[in-house]
């Protein structure tokens, strides 16, 4: 065996010791996005063994529309050297061989091996419980506003104590005022019950400032506007929703228009609102066998772009359904009821509108829409 | 609902001339009632046509969503109109299901391909 030769051999070893013992799956592949080697942890989170992937192209690994899509990122790498996740990491979520889609923080390294360019993905698993909720955390002070939907379960305690003394003084007075008026009625006190009347509304109009509290609260914090691309917000807020998800085995399907490539919103709030609506898609699906949650988008006339939802679950009931986006409505046993309101409030506030229908197939279609921004520039 | 006979089925692509190894990346997900001889049951497909779906996953392409539906001759994938597939109705050799077992599968563009059941589990 030549020097040069067993030298090969050795690094060969040494990676591949190394590989054994990380912790993250790591996936290596080669500028054509074969792989080339996939770790014991990669194995195991992936359920392929690395004899069966070793050659195949890496977007295997990948839920669409990233599959179809990933040859042309690489493309578009080697040719501008312009790095969208290189270096950077992301959260995005990975298929596993049973089909179900799982959210992984990812991180790409790129080195030259022996004139070769390869490529390493580090691969987190999110849904292992510990690391998921050290980076929720992370996640919520990241995702400032869906940090206030934790804190609203406070307020609403709060909230729900201050309104009750407005609404308990209404009571009174309309009830003092009935009673007055139920015996003879002098001048003396159609005054007394005018004044009743005059502060029941009072409590009324105070009652109706405390509600408008909670809205301003949530909604119209600091909202910045930008022009965001759409996928990647959706991408990253259904690895967000989909954190914990793992033993529920769900399907995920999604299917983005080109067309509807970009949109003008705060980035925080909207993916505040889909996280909302995909966790409750998976919450409808619990009870159900099949388990498919789709994400589509589609590019509507007059300056619109519609997002839709959707479960296979159960649908949902006739009179929930009449309600449902009122605030503290809810089927669920330890729901707020408030995370659908807040959802009509945001995407309202953004010029849209969102609405729901029975799927076509059982469960339901959450649609919203938001403010096009047209399609990106050279893409 | 339909009882334990649901299963959640693998295919991986087999052997053939340009994968002599056959392919583990190239699959198809399925969700079907199967009676005791590893056979689609009929009766069940039919209460539950909504349960029993497909997905195809193939490296660099979308993902194909459909379901299930039996044919005079056997059974078959079924895309949907909403895709724009010359073959959206793909039929499927009504061979018994089984660990290790083969089965042709026409592909979207038409092509027939030898598939290997890879996994096969049954659904709660």
């Amino acid at each position: 065996m030549g020097r040069l030769e067993e030298q090969t051999r050795q690094e060969e070893a040494h990676l591949r010791s190394i590989l054994a013992t990380v912790p993250d799956a790591m996936v290596v592949i080669d500028e054509k996005a074969s792989i080339l080697s996939f770790s014991a942890a990669a194995e195991k989170m992936f359920g392929f063994a690395e004899a069966e992937v070793l050659g195949e192209n890496v977007s295997m690994l990948m839920p669409s529309p990233d599959r179809e899509r990933h040859d042309g990122y690489m493309e578009n790498y080697l040719r501008t050297g312009e790095r969208r996740i290189i270096g950077i990491g992301r959260l995005t979520t990975a298929r596993h061989r049973d089909g179900f889609t799982f959210p992984i923080e990812l991180s790409v390294g790129e080195a030259w091996v022996h004139g070769n360019r390869i490529f390493t993905g580090f691969i987190r698993d999110l849904t292992e419980r510990q690391q998921t909720e050290l980076r929720l955390q992370d996640l919520q002070t990241e995702l400032a506003h869906v940090g206030r939907v934790s804190e609203i379960g406070t307020l609403a305690t709060s909230l729900a104590h201050e309104l009750n003394q407005p609404l308990t003084a209404v009571a009174n007075y309309c009830e003092a005022a009935r009673d007055l008026l139920a015996a003879d009625v002098d001048a003396e006190t159609l005054a007394t019950v005018r004044e009743a009347l005059d502060d029941a509304a009072k409590e009324a109009v105070r009652a109706g400032q405390i509600v408008r509290r909670l809205r301003d609260f949530i909604a119209y914090g600091e909202t910045e506007r930008r022009v965001e691309p759409l996928p990647r917000l959706i991408n990253e807020a259904n690895a967000l929703a989909l954190v914990g998800s793992r033993e529920h085995g769900i399907d995920v399907d999604v299917k983005l228009d080109p067309a509807a490539d970009r949109v003008l919103v705060d980035r925080v709030q909207i993916q505040q609102v889909l996280v909302n609506l995909i966790r409750n898609a998976i919450d409808a699906m619990l009870e159900t066998r099949l388990r498919t949650l789709s994400i589509r988008t589609e590019r509507q006339p007059g300056g619109l772009v519609r997002i839709t939802v959707s479960d296979t679950g159960s649908g949902i009931a006739d009179e929930v359904a009449a309600q449902l986006f009122q605030p503290f409505v809810t089927s669920k046993e330890h729901g707020m009821g408030i995370g659908l309101s807040i959802c009509r409030t945001i995407v309202e506030a953004h010029g849209g509108r969102i609405w729901f229908e029975p799927g076509r197939r059982g469960g339901t279609d959450f649609h919203f829409t938001l403010p096009d921004a047209g399609a990106a520039d050279g893409e | 609902m339909g009882g334990m006979n649901w299963k959640s089925i693998r295919l991986e692509l087999a052997r053939t001339r340009d994968f002599p190894n056959g392919s583990a990346s190239r699959a198809y997900l399925l969700r079907l009632p199967l009676d005791r001889r590893g056979l689609v049951d009929r009766s069940a497909l039919t209460n539950e046509p909504a349960q029993a779906t497909v997905r195809r996953f193939f490296p660099s392409e979308p993902d194909l969503i459909g379901y299930v539906v039996g044919t005079p001759e056997g059974w078959a994938f079924s895309y949907g109109a909403g895709e724009a597939q010359a073959h959206a109705l793909c039929p499927v050799d009504p061979r018994p299901l089984r660990i290790g077992e083969h089965v042709l599968v026409t592909e979207p563009d038409g092509a027939r391909l030898p598939f290997r059941v890879a996994s096969l589990r049954a659904l709660a």
